[in-house]
């Protein structure tokens, strides 16, 4: 008898476990970030292999110092909806790279420098390409998950942030909003 | 939402705890069983089944994050996808390392526990959970500290790229992997009552019979996760193969062989007092060999269909592989006083004699598939060159010997402990020659005209005349001390020697594996062909038409697939839609062939190009393998006469009954 | 006396064992192999099953659907061969993919039964004039 209440305890707990886990509500991701009109922090990131010989052995975001608007885009080898909008920002690379910059941020992999090379190689991406090896530039900039991308004004003020895959329609038009302001 | 109660910090949480409580059954019931305290030696034992329920909630948390696509777990975030049916969201806690390792030490978990629950009050049995908490803490220290499934992943991704996609792509991938761990695990429990025995200095028998079920357990589920594996290959892989000698399967197969060995040479010692050091040392190759095979498959670097990645688990392994061969090696050689044979073989013409040299071919051909296994590596390592070892040495190796132990199969059985009188012996042999000559004979007419399959089959009649011997030398006697029915006497025959009957079904499916994988290498016919749409192509008898290329796409999956009427002599017989499967994101298609299952020959079509809008053929492989479903139906009968060995006999007190009944006929 | 026998037995089985192992294994071994380390001792291959790997090269292939033959070079950059491959070609396949191809050589001609084809983002043919990394090529394929 005892133990039959004993096991019944057990299983009850493990049910309750589970249940507890399956019915727990999932945290928004939409919210909107709170850095929204105001200037992102600056960084200095090491500049993926394929890549040196065009833009240097680092790229440096200083948000004072801006020539053109930017795009990051934060993207990790094993995410993969970052492989679904690779060839989106290639887009945007090839049909606006005159007038912005297209920044990918390699993150969250693990000093996987040789993986992050091969997803460039991939998709053939190219426009720059850095790694953020501890991950210091997606803490400062609030990063809730991958992919996610930062429009950025020229000012360094952030415009708008999308949580998810891109599209290119979707960079048409925030692109065009970017290079109204 | 509170960031301290992810499902990460719960699930490591549970698997910290699990750690502590091995750790400490296992230094409660070290110190209790050296200073036999009970009280210690029972703290220890709930600390087991605690340890047990720990882990438990670690498989539970792991599956919660699994089916709530919970990316911020990282093994959620690199093997799962949102729209993966659920039943593969399920299973994706053992399609990678991290999760394999977590379901092994899971069900080791169990096995401890049930273990401390179950298991009579024996002098072996404290010592005997020792072992298995230390073998335990190893499994949950690799989890945590190599490979973690819950480390937190602070920027989440969206969705995942899915569990590989030869894994979801067939059912069978949910029950092989399990049934694997449930074989290895459970062959871990007779090393460590065979290392509590060394440690006790009771090297008897005690340590095996208290055994003698876990033994036989681990053995059918070793066996029927390789036949299952087999047959996933074959329904997955798209070549009309089941087996290829890839280093993965080898390492599976390592195991079985030495645990085969072991059950047969356990009843030596068992009747005869004899080959303690050998069966001490065929348990603890078993085990280390589960141990070594999970070091070459994870570390990568035999390469293998079935690789995964580097990372610090495969040198984990190979030095717990080391430790074990050392701690044990060591051990017998500390007790060797004691373990030594004091009886000798008075000939090699009896049972013991042939199940020695059976032991000895499992041991050789173990080493030889090892060797196979391992030489690409011993050559890259000594000249540089990097080659393959190919199926065709495993074939030239494994075949013979096979041979010779079926042959060792059928007499052994037949043969009396100690010496064979001569008179029965050479009647059981003419039989037994008589029917294999006589199926070799049958076959020949029927056109098999090649070396090897002649002589399997004529191997196969030997064994089924012993079989035939081994029922009548049982029933005869007892039908002249009663009036009852021959089928009747059967029955209570195979009811009552339990182990002895089942035995012998498993005797009996291994004739029917070894037939079937006869027909399906010897007499495959392999093809490619270019079927034009509504073109009958002739193949084997049947007439193929293919009618159609289709595309399909449900949401996370795209098929590519054709459409083939099968017909035999003008009749239609079925539809067969081999197809190419792909799955989100991932690079890798998954082969989906279509098979049309006969009892003679499996008639089997996969797509070998791209099916494409207005391109009016498709190229199909087509294999027709004689007999290959006789290695499924075999595996099937192999199972079911292991647990036929394992049930119970009916009701004790029968037994006692019949037990005196024979001690009376005995004095009759 | 009997103890001897059975030493001498034992002794025979393995010898005969050993043999049986040593002749299986050497008629199995598959080299693996480019193209150029072919051509520097082909007849140490004569007859030989053999793994050779390379890059598809660019403008080599030929598939006739007919009778689902497929025809190409393998190349390392330095030395290339004909390859006649019965079979269609796996999905990936593409100009300067890596390869991996089992088969034997017949007179000049590699006859292959098993193609491969192994993704080698690592691995980049060389530009004109640059020097060619057999050790990197062969790594990336194995």
């Amino acid at each position: 008898m005892k133990r039959l209440i004993v096991v019944i305890l057990v299983a009850t707990f493990l049910g309750g476990l589970f249940l507890f886990g399956l019915l727990r509500g999932q945290p928004d991701r939409n919210i909107e970030s709170n850095r929204l009109g105001r200037e992102m922090p600056g960084f200095e990131l090491p500049v993926h292999a394929p890549l040196l010989a065009e833009f240097g052995p680092t790229f440096e975001f200083n948000p004072e110092a801006l020539d053109k608007p930017i795009i990051v885009n934060f993207w990790a080898t094993w995410c993969a909806p970052c492989r679904d909008e690779a060839p989106v920002l290639e887009y945007a690379w090839q049909e606006y790279g005159d007038e912005v910059i297209v920044l990918g941020i390699q993150t969250q992999d693990r000093d996987n420098q040789r993986a992050g090379v091969a997803f460039m190689n991939e998709f053939g991406l190219t426009f720059p390409n850095v790694i953020d090896n501890s991950s210091r530039v997606s803490i400062d900039w609030g990063l809730f998950g991958v992919p996610e991308t930062y429009f950025i004004r020229r000012d360094g003020t952030l415009a708008y942030k999308h949580v998810g895959i891109v599209t290119n329609e979707l960079m048409d038009e925030r692109i065009a909003e970017l290079l109204q302001s | 939402m509170n960031d301290l109660l992810t499902l990460s910090t719960l699930g490591g949480g549970a698997l910290y705890i699990a750690l502590a409580l091995a750790v400490y059954a296992f230094l409660s019931g070290l110190i209790g069983a050296a200073r036999r305290d009970a009280r210690l030696q029972t703290s220890a034992r709930l600390a087991a089944v605690a340890a047990f329920l720990a882990v438990t909630v670690g498989i539970v948390v792991m599956e919660v994050a699994l089916l709530t696509d919970d990316f911020s777990v990282e093994y959620v975030a690199q093997q799962s996808r949102i729209d993966s049916p659920t039943w593969v969201k399920v299973v994706t806690l053992w399609a990678a390392l991290e999760g394999s390792i977590l379901l092994w030490g899971w069900l080791l978990a169990g096995y401890t526990a049930l273990l401390a629950i179950t298991a009579p009050n024996t002098v072996l049995r404290p010592w005997a959970l020792v072992v298995m908490q230390g073998v335990l803490i190893f499994f949950l220290g690799t989890t945590i500290f190599a490979a973690n499934p819950f480390t937190h992943l602070p920027n989440p991704p969206l969705d995942g790229p899915g569990p590989n996609a030869l894994l979801q792509n067939h059912w069978m991938m949910a029950v092989h992997p399990v049934l694997m761990y449930l074989g290895f695990v459970g062959l871990t429990v007779p090393f460590a009552y065979a290392m509590a025995a060394l440690i006790t200095r009771l090297p008897g028998q005690a340590w095996m019979t208290q055994t003698r079920r876990w033994t036989l357990t681990g053995w059918g589920f070793l066996t029927a996760a390789i036949i299952a594996g087999g047959w996933w290959s074959y329904e997955v892989l798209g070549w009309g193969g089941y087996w290829a000698w890839d280093p993965v399967e080898n390492v599976s197969f390592l195991p079985w062989l030495t645990a085969t060995a072991f059950i047969h040479s356990v009843q030596v010692q068992e009747r005869r007092r004899m080959l303690k050091g050998w069966n001490l040392l065929l348990v603890t190759l078993t085990f280390a060999l589960t141990i070594l095979g999970t070091f070459l498959t994870r570390s990568g670097i035999v390469s293998s269909v079935h690789a995964f990645g580097d990372g610090p688990v495969g040198p984990i392994f190979l030095a717990f592989f080391i430790l074990v061969l050392l701690f044990s090696f060591g051990l017998i050689a500390l007790r060797w006083d004691q373990v030594r044979d004091r009886a000798e073989l008075d000939d090699p013409v009896s049972r013991e004699g042939s199940i020695l040299l059976a032991n000895i071919l499992f041991l050789a051909l173990a080493f030889a598939v090892l060797l196979g296994t391992i030489f690409p590596l011993i050559v890259e390592a000594i000249t540089g060159d990097k080659v393959t070892v190919g199926a065709p040495f495993f074939d030239q190796v494994s075949v013979p010997v096979f041979l010779i132990i079926f042959l060792l199969m059928g007499i052994g059985p037949l043969l009396p402990w100690r010496k064979a009188q001569e008179q029965t012996l050479l009647r059981n042999l003419a039989w037994m020659a008589g029917t294999g000559l006589l199926f070799a004979l049958v076959a020949f007419l029927f056109g098999v005209n090649r070396v090897y399959p002649l002589l399997t089959i004529a191997v196969a009649g030997w064994n089924i005349a012993s079989l035939a011997l081994l029922i009548h030398g049982a029933i005869a006697p007892r039908l002249k001390l009663t009036n009852r029915s021959a089928v009747q006497v059967f029955r209570q025959y195979a009811f009552e020697s339990r182990r002895r009957f089942g035995s012998m079904i498993v005797h009996f499916g291994i004739i029917v594996i070894a037939l079937g994988v006869t027909g399906a290498s010897g007499y495959r016919i392999d093809a490619q062909m270019r079927f034009d749409y509504n073109v009958p192509v002739h193949f084997q008898g049947y007439d193929l038409i293919a009618r159609d290329g289709y595309r399909e796409e449900v949401p996370g999956r795209v098929t590519i697939g054709a459409i083939v009427d099968v017909e035999r002599n003008g009749t239609y017989v079925t539809t067969l839609r081999p197809r190419i499967n792909s799955f989100g994101q991932s690079q890798m298609d998954a082969p989906t062939p279509d098979v049309l299952y006969r009892p003679m020959h499996d008639l089997y079509l996969s797509l070998a190009g791209d099916v494409l809008p207005g391109q009016e053929f498709v190229v199909l492989r087509v294999v027709q393998s004689p007999l290959v479903s006789w290695i499924w139906i075999g595996g099937l009968i192999a199972v079911i006469g292991t647990v036929w060995a394992l049930l119970p006999r009916p009701g004790r007190q029968r037994q006692r009954v019949t037990a005196a009944k024979g001690v009376a006929r005995a004095h009759d | 006396m009997k103890r001897w026998a059975y030493g001498v037995a034992a002794v025979a089985i393995l010898a005969a064992a050993g043999f049986m192992v040593y002749n299986a294994m050497s008629s199995s071994l598959v080299y693996f192999i480019l193209p150029s380390e072919y051509a520097a001792n082909p007849h140490d291959y004569d007859g030989r099953r053999l793994r050779l790997g390379g890059l598809v090269q660019p403008g080599s292939i030929v598939f006739d659907n007919e009778d689902l033959r497929l025809t190409f070079h393998v190349t390392d950059s330095i030395e290339s061969y004909f390859v006649r491959h019965q079979g269609t070609p796996p999905d990936m396949f593409q100009e300067n993919t890596g390869v991996v191809i089992e088969g034997r050589f017949e007179d000049g001609v590699f006859v292959s039964d098993n193609l491969l084809v192994r993704h080698s983002e690592v691995y980049q043919a060389p530009e004109e004039g640059e020097p060619v990394d057999l050790e990197a090529l062969k790594d990336s394929l194995y």
